[in-house]
């Protein structure tokens, strides 16, 4: 009876198995390409030609390690919102969040001059108000039940602030601001930088240390308040860490990348029916999965056509199918 | 020596300062390795009696000791590895397993940044083989049936290792078999040795398994003491307002109100 099950062997195996995909796709991505010729880069070629060269170490490495924190980001904070708000049909995207932050950055490059770290700050701040306006909104609506109120809290929230971005992009000079509000909404890599990776790093990292630290307790702060309580658990304080640390990461990265879709929503659902339930292993799932399918997507986009293929387009296409045949099976994790 | 695992004394309670008490003067002792029954009508103020315990809800007045120690002398932490609570109506969103889901009871145990560790595994194994579903520990908490989920929260709660176990309801959404096999559960962790507190719709659960009730009406104590002197006729009419017929079958109360309507 003592020690592991048969199923959390099965689970460690799969996340040993997962951190192996990451690495061994994080390799391959750097010969995958459209230089000098379309799809693959050999060993060779790279050897020989200093153009290559260059092209592997500055453009395609910063952007393949981008888009697998990008995609940790993105898994880890979806399955914070889903644990935290006891609410499997939630992420960053569904909340508030990402409309909040790309609000935040379109606004910052108006008329706030669009520096870097203005346009992060001012992501992080409109995705945490995005996030609270949500929530208060989602404890008052006098309808359905609360996984559904705070899902229509979240549209509503989301229209509020993709109408006030709407209404920046008409305001915005068409030659130097346009541009790149457009590309916040398209989502995309493409202009990842070794700078931006490390920009964002010092935010990324530790807020993702600290979630995966305290990843046990979201299977606590799944409970009601009653239960967490009666555990000796301060859960609204642990909630408010959890949430800013996966604001703050979501902000940072969304602010470099523009709003990749539906990973959030989808990654911790496909990890929890991979590695199980318990956040203790499923919060670890949802990193590596998301990262895997990020920077799976983003090698698409930059190779697969001659021209790039906006990254957020990939990955809501993508999301929506696996999102529709994941409700339509059973044990989808939707149960209440 | 310690003779009453809990104890109330004049404690008051109101949800909002223009509200009415909700409980008004209540006192009880509460024997150690008693099963004592709260009873009474809707709003009577047996969960917010529950809830006072916990230290979840803030008496205004009153005390209350817990082991011979004012509770408010404890802190968060040791509170629930005294007290454990089974909630009237726990709901499980993620598809925890059983075991999983019994190894939360170990909160109190660990720090922030911990992971259970094995031996806070084997106190919830013991935990699932003391209430009977040590073969459910693989299955998910919401695929199982009402008496199967009520029993995995009240090893849940045993994980805690708590010297008194607090039940709201325990069986109110339970047929009569289900309600039975968790009653008999909470009899057989009095054998071991813990004190029980239960709230109940069922009068009849609780001439079942307590020794101890509480019959509790408007916020107020209307009676207190061994089943077969608070379980009478006149009583338990004034507490629900209805005729009420207290009957003894197999020298055990039996309570009826088969009065036509």
């Amino acid at each position: 009876m003592q020690g592991l099950s048969v199923q959390e062997h099965q689970s460690r195996r799969r996340l040993v198995f997962l951190m192996g995909g990451v690495l061994v796709l994080l390799m391959l991505s750097l010969f995958i390409g459209r230089y000098p010729r379309p799809y693959w880069t050999s060993l060779s070629v790279i050897q020989q030609d200093p153009l290559a060269q260059r092209l592997v170490l500055n453009l395609r490495l910063p952007r393949i390690l981008g888009a697998v924190m990008v995609g940790m980001v993105l898994g880890a904070s979806g399955m914070s919102f889903q644990m935290v708000f006891r609410n499997p049909l939630v992420d960053s995207g569904f909340l508030g969040v990402s409309a909040g932050a790309s609000f935040g950055a379109s606004l910052a490059i108006v008329a706030l001059g669009g520096r870097p770290w203005v346009i992060q700050i001012s992501a992080a701040a409109f995705g945490s108000l995005g996030l609270a306006s949500s929530y208060l909104l989602g404890t008052r609506i006098r309808y359905g039940d609360w996984v559904l109120r705070l899902v229509l809290a979240g549209i509503a929230v989301s229209a509020l602030y993709s109408s006030g971005t709407s209404l920046l992009k008409y305001a915005a000079d068409p030659l130097r601001q346009l541009p790149d509000i457009t590309f916040w909404l398209l989502g995309g890599l493409w202009s990842l930088t070794w700078r931006d990776v490390l920009q964002i790093a010092p935010v990324v990292l530790p807020s993702l240390l600290l979630i995966f630290l305290l990843r046990w307790r979201l299977n606590l702060l799944s409970m009601r308040d009653e239960t967490a309580h009666s555990l000796g658990v301060s859960a609204g304080g642990e909630r408010m860490v959890l949430l800013l640390a996966a604001v703050a990461a979501t902000a940072a990265v969304v602010s470099k990348t523009g709003l990749i879709g539906w990973v959030g929503l989808i990654v911790p659902h496909i990890a929890r029916r991979w590695v199980g339930a318990d956040a203790q292993r499923a919060l670890p799932g949802a990193m590596l999965i998301g990262g895997l399918f990020v920077l799976a997507c983003d090698n698409v986009a930059r190779a697969a056509l001659t021209g790039e293929i906006p990254l957020g387009i990939l990955t809501s296409l993508l999301g929506a199918a696996i999102f529709m045949a994941l409700m339509m099976r059973d044990r989808a994790g939707m149960r209440r | 020596m310690i003779r009453n695992a809990i104890e109330i004394r004049d404690v008051s309670f109101r949800y909002t300062p223009d509200a009415p008490l909700a409980l008004d003067k209540v006192s009880a002792e509460i024997p150690l390795g008693s099963i004592t029954a709260i009873l009474g009508p809707n709003g009577s103020g047996k969960s917010t009696l529950m809830h006072v315990l916990l230290g979840l809800l803030e008496p205004e007045g009153g005390q209350i000791r817990l082991a011979g120690r004012d509770q408010q002398r404890y802190s968060r932490r040791e509170l629930s590895q005294t007290m454990g609570l089974v909630p009237q109506d726990e709901h499980v969103t993620f598809e925890l397993s059983v075991l999983e889901y019994a190894l939360l009871g170990r909160t109190p145990y660990l720090s922030l940044l911990a992971l259970p560790r094995e031996e806070d595994r084997q106190v919830a194994w013991a935990a699932l083989e003391s209430v009977g579903i040590a073969n459910l520990a693989p299955r998910a908490v919401p695929g199982l049936s009402g008496g199967e989920k009520q029993l995995a929260t009240v090893a849940r709660a045993l994980t805690q290792t708590p010297q008194v176990m607090l039940l709201d309801e325990p069986t109110s959404h339970l047929d009569l078999g289900n309600a039975r096999r968790v009653l008999r559960v909470l009899r057989s962790l009095r054998q071991e040795g813990r004190t029980i507190v239960l709230t109940t719709h069922d009068p009849n659960a609780a001439t079942a398994i307590a020794t101890d009730v509480l019959l509790m009406r408007q916020g107020r104590v209307i009676a207190h003491g061994p089943v077969d002197e608070v379980m009478t006729s006149e009583q338990l009419s004034a507490t629900y307002d209805v005729p009420v017929q207290v009957i003894r079958v197999q020298d055990r109360p039996l309570v009826l109100t088969h009065e036509p309507f």
